[in-house]
């Protein structure tokens, strides 16, 4: 089996076929686009209700910093938009709001992101901002976040809920 | 009095996904590899006297200009992709001692334009089949078992054939997006 190395090599079959028998070449241009997939953190890994760490949770008549605690494991990051960059992953943290008055309890503490999946590549530049700094693309990278929400001496019984808006996008 | 009770929180959570495509401009490696694939300009890569010559002996090849694949997207799986089955035109009208044909890609790759990531490709000739002329067969003209070329002994060959052939793209895993091209090279001699 004749193996073409390289363009000079098909050159050079040419010209020794141009003298033994009669040659011919026909080309195509081959053409092909592949797309960008999803740069997302994964759907399914925030689609269930988050519960505080704490079983109960009581008014004491006094300010509790810190003491409501929600430790959000597993969000899942699919890097596949094939730009060759890598991407930075932020949290918004909002405050709990009472369901019925639309008081407040405010943020508290924030640990922020911890325990990803990929540290080598993984950059926590704080406890808000997390940079993966691979452009090679990656699917089902994880990590985790925990904040904390202080509960004021004025609160008011009842349920809260509350809401962190994660954002990603390509460096 | 102190009130106590329990209270319930719970965090709904809102994601935002960015997504990112590539603005790409064409390009071919017409101008430049196939000038080196063929030894000649476009046309057919044949000079004047190279194509009197085989005007005389009466041998022409003729296919699609053009091969485009189904478009896919990135994954984290290697992914493979066909052309579909593409025809190629044989015409022999008397050169009596047998050909062969081979089927070269440039490199065996596509060559993404803004990023010159390579994608393996892999040319494989399905079958030929007799349209008119000759001996009103394909009798004497074998696909080689590895697909990259097809041969008429000689006293054979004589005619007009189709011959069918597919291009695979073996894509890796986590490819860059980005408009990828070739040359394919068809050689009779």
């Amino acid at each position: 089996m004749r193996y073409l190395r390289n363009p000079l090599c098909i050159a050079s079959l040419c010209a020794i076929a141009t003298a033994a028998r009669p040659s011919l070449t026909e080309q195509a241009n081959l053409a092909a686009t592949i797309g960008p997939g999803a740069l997302e953190i994964e759907p399914a890994s925030l689609a269930t209700e988050f519960l505080p760490m704490e079983a109960n949770i009581t008014l004491t008549g006094s300010a509790q910093t810190d003491a409501i605690t929600f430790d959000i494991s597993g969000i899942e990051i699919n890097d596949l938009n094939g730009d060759g960059l890598g991407w930075k992953l932020t949290a918004s943290p909002q405050a709990l709001y009472h369901e019925l008055d639309g008081s407040t309890l405010p943020v508290g503490t924030v640990s922020g992101f911890a325990n990803p999946s990929d540290a080598i590549h993984s950059t926590i530049a704080s406890p808000n901002q997390l940079i993966y700094t691979s452009g090679s693309g990656i699917a089902q990278y994880s990590v985790d976040y925990r904040l904390s929400y202080t509960i004021p001496i004025t609160a008011s019984a009842g349920d809260y809920n509350g809401v962190v808006v994660f954002n990603i996008v390509a460096q | 009095m102190t009130v106590l009770a329990k209270k319930k929180g719970s965090l709904a959570l809102a994601t935002a996904a960015a997504i990112f495509s590539t603005s790409l401009s064409p390009f071919s490696l017409e101008g430049t590899q196939a000038k080196h694939l063929a030894g000649q300009p476009a046309n057919h890569g044949m000079d004047s006297a190279f194509y009197n010559h085989l005007h005389r002996y009466g041998i022409h090849l003729d296919g699609p200009r053009r091969i485009r694949f189904p478009s896919v997207e990135v994954s984290d799986l290697p992914q493979e992709i066909y052309s579909g089955t593409q025809r190629l035109v044989l015409s022999n009208r008397n050169f009596k001692k047998g050909w062969l044909l081979n089927a070269r890609i440039f490199k065996e790759k596509l060559f993404g334009t803004t990023t010159w990531e390579r994608i393996p490709a892999k040319l494989r000739f399905e079958s030929i089949s007799w349209i008119e002329g000759g001996s009103g067969s394909t009798a004497g003209i074998s696909i080689h078992p590895d697909g990259e070329r097809i041969e008429a002994d000689p006293s054979f060959g004589m005619g007009v054939f189709e011959i069918a052939f597919e291009v695979k793209l073996e894509i890796p895993p986590f490819p860059h997006a980005d408009n990828y091209y070739g040359i394919c090279s068809f050689i009779v001699q």
